[in-house]
Order: structure tokens, then C-alpha cells, then sequence
């Protein structure tokens, strides 16, 4: 087993916990529409590890799943970060932002089909960045203020920052035939240990004792 | 030939790593940030409410040691005009009803309690009026200053010009404080500046505003700044009361000037 592999089921494993102790704060916090939207999101992610799993056991090719990875994480983050947000302006750019992109995603398929069968530079790049975007205004949000997911938020950044530069280089990586360049993905799988890792520290400090009152 | 092609992909490589490298970095530079200024501003905001409580405190501190200190006021006032006055009068009575005394005598001794309870009469009318003016109440605010103006003018202590235009804009209890801040002015002239002539005009056509200048000591407003006399403080947190706003100004040497300036609401 290399690293890669490692890392990956680390992640792995973590967000099984994470899914769980999640899915266990449901009871307390299903009134809170963002908890609820976080846990579909994390619940989500899960579901389709295992789907890309099984792919990978029947060796089929799995990289066409990667749009509904990327549309799917996008929507789901968009709609937490929608509620997350107070001011109606911040609310409304959201809806705006998701819609644009979506349209232009959904008319880029229709008019090149192609683009399925291969990582897709442009929707990487439309449904990362604004994410992006959206943890640095939560951040500037939630200056002197309560900090509300600030952990989830940092991950959010941390993972989206290094990750997407990464996907976009996807084509040209798939494409290499050196040991190397397979390797590169370790850094996604690192990426994605950190971003589980904080999703767990969110729901030490901020759900854990909060069970209890 | 494929030599050349592995230095190719290596570079990608390369260039790939320093990106993904720089992206993170910038995040984490940016989480940083974010993490210091929120201490910042923490900070910040803790400092502020240090500096509220700390001049709330000074204040609760200020006013106790008024009202210890009009309570010393009212006791001894009470000991000196009531008491001794009242024990006068009934030692003469007592001295009245041994009935030891011949006709002229006694006539001296009546004479001399009446003198001595009209005197009493007087100061306890006095001391109630220091206390709560009857005719602000009776009157209003433009007869009670013109009267504490007067009272002050009459001691020949202070000469003072007066010009006072006031339409009732005020509540009776913001009346009360006006005429206390007005009060106290006069008193620091006096006490502190050791002032011989004060210019007090009220103009109530417009807002209400109070100018007052006197010709005292004056004082420092630096200092003054740093370690505010229970005088100003009372002044300062009526006029907060009021919800208007105090500026003053002063020279030391060259007198003292007050002005106050409250806003008309429709509530008021």
C-alpha cells in the first residue's frame, strides 16, 4: 500500500466518523438549517465515495462523475453558505452566482458533449472559485462576531485552494503515462485529510458539548 | 528523444507543486489574518468596555460621594439652624415655666423665643428650598434661575447678567436638572473659580441651548480630562440625562465657558 493509498483511506475513515457524529447532532440541531445542509453535504460526500469505489472495483471509468462531484458540491455549499450568510445583498449574490453558473455549465454540455468524458476545466474552475470567494466573505463576515463554522469555513478554503489547481491539471495527469504524476494526487488525498480532519474539530468545539445542555 | 519528454512532464510537475503551493499558502496567510484581526478586534472591543465600566464606575463612586456629602451638608445645617435653635427655645421656656421671673424679664424672654423660632422659621424654609426649590415647581424654570440668579447677585458675591428666554420645552424632572446644572456652575464660579462676574443666557427658540461664561481662575482641560471634580461629573451625566450635549472650554487665568445644547425630539 503507498502513501497515496493510505491518505486516501485515512480520509476515508475520517469522514465515515464525521458522517456519523453528524448524523448523531441531527436530533439536537435539525431545527438549524445549516447544520441540516452541512450533514447532506458530508452525507453526500460519503455516498459517493462508495459509489466511486465500486467503480474502481469493477474497474469502470469513473472520471465522468466527476461533474456531478464538483455541480452537486458546489450547489450544496452554495445553499450552506446561503444560509450562513446574514445580509440579504450576500443572500441574493449567492442565488445569482448559482444560477449563472449552472446555466452556463448546462449549455456548455449541450452544445459540446465531449466535455463529459474528461475533466472539465471550466466547471472546476466556475464552481471552486466562487466557494472560495464565499469562505473569505464568511470570514470577513464573522470578524468580532460569533465565530459559526469557522473550522468547517478554514477547511473549506484550505481544500478548494489547493485542490482545484489540482483537478484542472486532471486531464493532463490522466493523460501522463509517469509514476510521478500518478503520485501528484497524493497532495488531492492530503488535502482531503485536512478538510475531514477540521470537519471534526467544527463538531468537537462547537456540537459536541452543546448535546449535552 | 523520450528523455526529453519526462523533463517536460517533470517541469509540470513542478510548476504544479509551486502553484498548489503558492494557492495554499496564500490561504493559510489569509485564515492568519483573519484569526489576528479578530483578536484585534477583541481586543478592542474588551479595552472599550474596560474604559465603560471603569467610567461607570467612577461615576457610582462620584455620586455616592455627593450624596455623603449633601447629607453632611443637610446634618449640619439641621444641627446648627434647627437644633440649637430649638434647644434655645426650650431652655427660655423651661426657664418660663420655673416662673421665677418678674414681668419685664419674662416679656424679654418671649420676645426672644419668638425672635429665635421666626429666625428657625426662616431657615427651615431656607433648607427645604436648597433642597427642592418650591418655586421651580410652583413656577417653572425661568423664575427659579432668575431667582437663584438673584439669591447669588444679592450675596454680592457674583455679579450676574442674565438673559433667559425659555418656553416650557422641558419635562419637570429635566427642568430639575437643568436647574441643578445651572446651580452648580454658579456654585464652581464661586468655589473654584473664585469668579466675580458670570454671563448666563438660555435660548429655547431654536434648540435648547445654555451659555455660560464667567470670569474666574479657569482651569486646565487637560488635567481636567484626567481627573474630573464631582462638580463636572454631576454636570456631565445630567446633561447626559438630557441627552443633550456638554462642551466647555478654558484658559487658566482667563475664566471658564459652558455650553449645553439639547436637542428638541417630538417625544420632549
Amino acid at each position: 500500500m503507498d502513501y497515496n493509498q493510505i491518505f486516501s483511506w485515512l480520509s476515508k475513515i475520517i469522514l465515515s466518523v464525521n458522517v456519523i457524529v453528524y448524523s448523531k447532532g441531527l436530533s439536537s440541531f435539525y431545527s438549524r438549517k445549516t447544520f441540516r445542509i452541512f450533514f447532506f453535504y458530508i452525507g453526500y460526500i460519503f455516498l459517493f465515495q462508495i459509489v466511486l469505489f465500486l467503480f474502481w472495483l469493477f474497474k469502470i471509468n469513473n472520471i465522468f462523475l466527476s461533474h456531478f462531484y464538483f455541480i452537486i458540491q458546489f450547489v450544496l455549499l452554495s445553499f450552506f453558505y446561503r444560509e450562513l450568510f446574514k445580509g440579504k445583498n450576500q443572500k441574493r449574490v449567492i442565488n445569482a452566482v448559482m444560477i449563472t453558473i449552472i446555466s452556463i455549465i448546462i449549455i456548455q454540455y449541450i452544445f459540446t458533449p465531449g466535455l463529459f468524458n474528461k475533466f472539465n476545466l471550466s466547471e472546476i474552475v466556475l464552481t471552486s472559485v466562487p466557494l472560495i470567494m464565499y469562505s473569505i466573505i464568511h470570514f470577513y463576515n464573522i470578524l468580532g462576531k460569533k465565530k459559526e463554522y469557522v473550522y468547517i469555513n478554514s477547511g473549506v478554503l484550505l481544500y478548494l485552494s489547493g485542490s482545484t489547481l489540482l483537478f484542472v491539471a486532471g486531464n493532463y495527469i490522466v493523460a501522463s503515462d509517469s509514476i510521478l504524476n500518478k503520485s501528484i494526487w497524493i497532495i488531492n488525498s492530503i488535502l482531503f485529510v485536512v478538510y475531514q480532519i477540521l470537519i471534526f474539530v467544527e463538531w468537537r468545539k462547537s456540537f459536541y458539548k452543546k448535546k449535552i445542555q | 528523444m523520450e528523455e526529453v519528454v519526462l523533463q517536460e512532464e517533470n517541469s509540470v510537475i513542478v510548476f504544479l507543486i509551486v502553484g498548489i503551493g503558492i494557492l495554499l499558502l496564500m490561504a493559510t496567510s489569509l485564515l492568519l489574518f483573519f484569526y489576528f484581526s479578530n483578536k484585534k478586534i477583541i481586543q478592542k472591543e474588551l479595552e472599550k468596555k474596560d474604559l465603560a465600566i471603569s467610567y461607570q464606575r467612577d461615576l457610582l463612586h462620584a455620586t455616592i460621594e455627593t450624596q455623603e456629602e449633601e447629607r453632611k451638608r443637610i446634618a449640619q445645617d439641621l444641627h446648627d439652624a434647627i437644633s440649637a435653635k430649638l434647644n434655645v427655645v426650650s431652655l427660655s421656656t423651661n426657664v418660663l415655666i420655673d416662673g421665677n421671673l418678674d414681668k419685664k424679664e419674662e416679656e424679654q424672654t418671649l420676645q426672644h423665643i419668638l425672635s429665635v423660632t421666626t429666625n428657625t422659621l426662616e431657615s427651615s424654609r431656607r433648607l427645604a428650598h436648597n433642597l427642592l426649590p418650591p418655586i421651580l415647581e410652583n413656577f417653572g424654570l425661568q423664575a427659579a434661575i432668575e431667582e437663584l440668579c438673584d439669591e447669588f447677585i444679592s450675596s454680592k458675591k457674583l455679579a450676574i447678567e442674565h438673559h433667559i428666554n425659555y418656553n416650557q420645552s422641558l419635562s419637570k424632572s429635566n427642568e430639575l436638572h437643568l436647574f441643578r446644572i445651572t446651580q452648580e456652575l454658579l456654585n464652581n464660579s464661586v468655589r473654584h473659580g473664585e469668579a466675580s462676574k458670570v454671563n448666563l443666557s438660555i435660548d429655547d427658540s431654536g434648540q435648547f441651548a445654555l451659555d455660560y461664561i464667567d470670569n474666574g481662575k479657569g482651569f486646565d482641560l487637560k488635567s481636567i480630562e484626567k481627573k474630573k471634580g464631582i462638580g463636572l461629573k454631576n454636570i456631565e451625566s445630567r446633561v447626559e440625562i438630557l441627552g443633550g450635549e456638554l462642551s466647555y472650554e478654558s484658559e487658566i487665568g482667563n475664566g471658564a465657558t459652558f455650553n449645553i445644547i439639547i436637542l428638541k425630539t417630538p417625544s420632549s
